[in-house]
């Protein structure tokens, strides 16, 4: 056991876990944070993806060694705070307005993708888009309506607002 | 009515889907953006269907479980899909509407393969169609489709030979 000290959603967390676990684990069980899901849980499919330092990562194939003193945000710290309680980040509207999630499993994973993506390209185009998500893999929607989404959230300007 | 515009490379034999129209009837349309949504995924699954995912079995057990060897389509895999609905509302289902979800897996594979043949001339009959498939028989080159791949197959047939001639 060592005791690892990071940043999650703005807040400083500390565990005392195994240094070998891995990242998701930790975030979904010793932290409650169940918004990233693990899919295949060897770095293929995307669903369990966090910020790390800004940085979009598999959360499976991170060991949480190499977390400390680093800086994350789950799906959980994506919404904003506002005083009339938590509100969507526009992200997440867009994904809702235009059907970008079906079943829900890729959608966590989708949607830190997306705010990744229009970090480093404001304004995508549909091949930026395609090659931004291509590490995130989804079986309900055929990804139509989630590049609507994106698209629709590059036109409202959605770039900053997450919690870092 | 499913249709599918479909390239096919000479040089590597990978068969690309450009561009997919589906027109499906579904009954009354309750909420069109879920609706299409459906659709698109269904077709994005049965193209994955036709041209993506072989399950290799040795011994009864999935040798490519991963998503590494399991390809199924990403987002930079898959073509523009354009869904219109014919509406006849269904005297059975609530409020005319039928079942959706399962619908466009039927239709994409026979439309491919169909846009297959219409490129290459070769009626093909087998999903997925894999690369090597298609490289099989447009050289003539017998015993290097995907099928070959399989090699609990092979392995069967080499001991049953050594056994024989021994």
């Amino acid at each position: 056991m060592s005791q690892v000290k990071f940043t999650v959603n703005g807040s400083e967390r500390s565990v005392e876990v195994p240094p070998m676990k891995r990242l998701l684990d930790v975030l979904r069980e010793d932290l409650h944070l169940t918004g990233a899901k693990e899919g295949c849980g060897e770095g293929e499919c995307g669903s369990c993806s966090v910020l790390m330092n800004g940085e979009l990562v598999n959360s499976c194939l991170v060991p949480v060694l190499q977390a400390e003193g680093a800086s994350i945000t789950t799906i959980e710290g994506v919404a904003h705070l506002a005083a009339d309680g938590e509100r969507l980040h526009p992200i997440q509207q867009c994904f809702l307005e235009k059907g970008g999630a079906q079943c829900g499993i890729c959608t966590p994973g989708m949607i830190l993708a997306t705010h990744h993506l229009l970090g480093k390209y404001p304004r995508p185009t549909l091949e930026q888009i395609q090659e931004g998500l291509a590490g995130n893999l989804c079986r309900c929607t055929g990804y139509m309506r989630i590049f609507d989404a994106v698209q629709q959230a590059a036109a409202e300007h959605v770039t900053d607002g997450v919690a870092k | 009515v499913y249709v599918a515009e479909v390239a096919v490379d000479t040089l590597t034999y990978i068969a690309e889907v450009k561009d997919f129209y589906a027109l499906q009837e579904v009954g009354k349309v309750i909420h069109p953006v879920l609706a299409k949504g459906q659709i698109e995924g269904g077709v994005a699954q049965g193209i994955g269907y036709a041209l993506y995912e072989k399950c290799v079995y040795v011994d009864g057990l999935m040798r490519n479980n991963q998503m590494t060897n399991y390809i199924m389509p990403t987002s930079a895999d898959l073509p523009p899909i354009h869904v219109e609905f014919e509406e006849t509302p269904s005297v059975h289902g609530p409020g005319g509407a039928k079942g959706i979800g399962e619908l466009p897996m039927d239709g994409p594979a026979p439309a491919i393969l169909n846009a297959i043949e219409h490129a290459t001339g070769i009626a093909f009959t087998e999903i997925p169609l894999l690369p090597e498939d298609i490289f099989e028989r447009m050289t003539g080159t017998a015993g290097s489709g995907s099928e070959e791949l399989d090699a609990g197959i092979d392995l069967d047939t080499r001991t049953e030979t050594t056994e024989v001639s021994a």
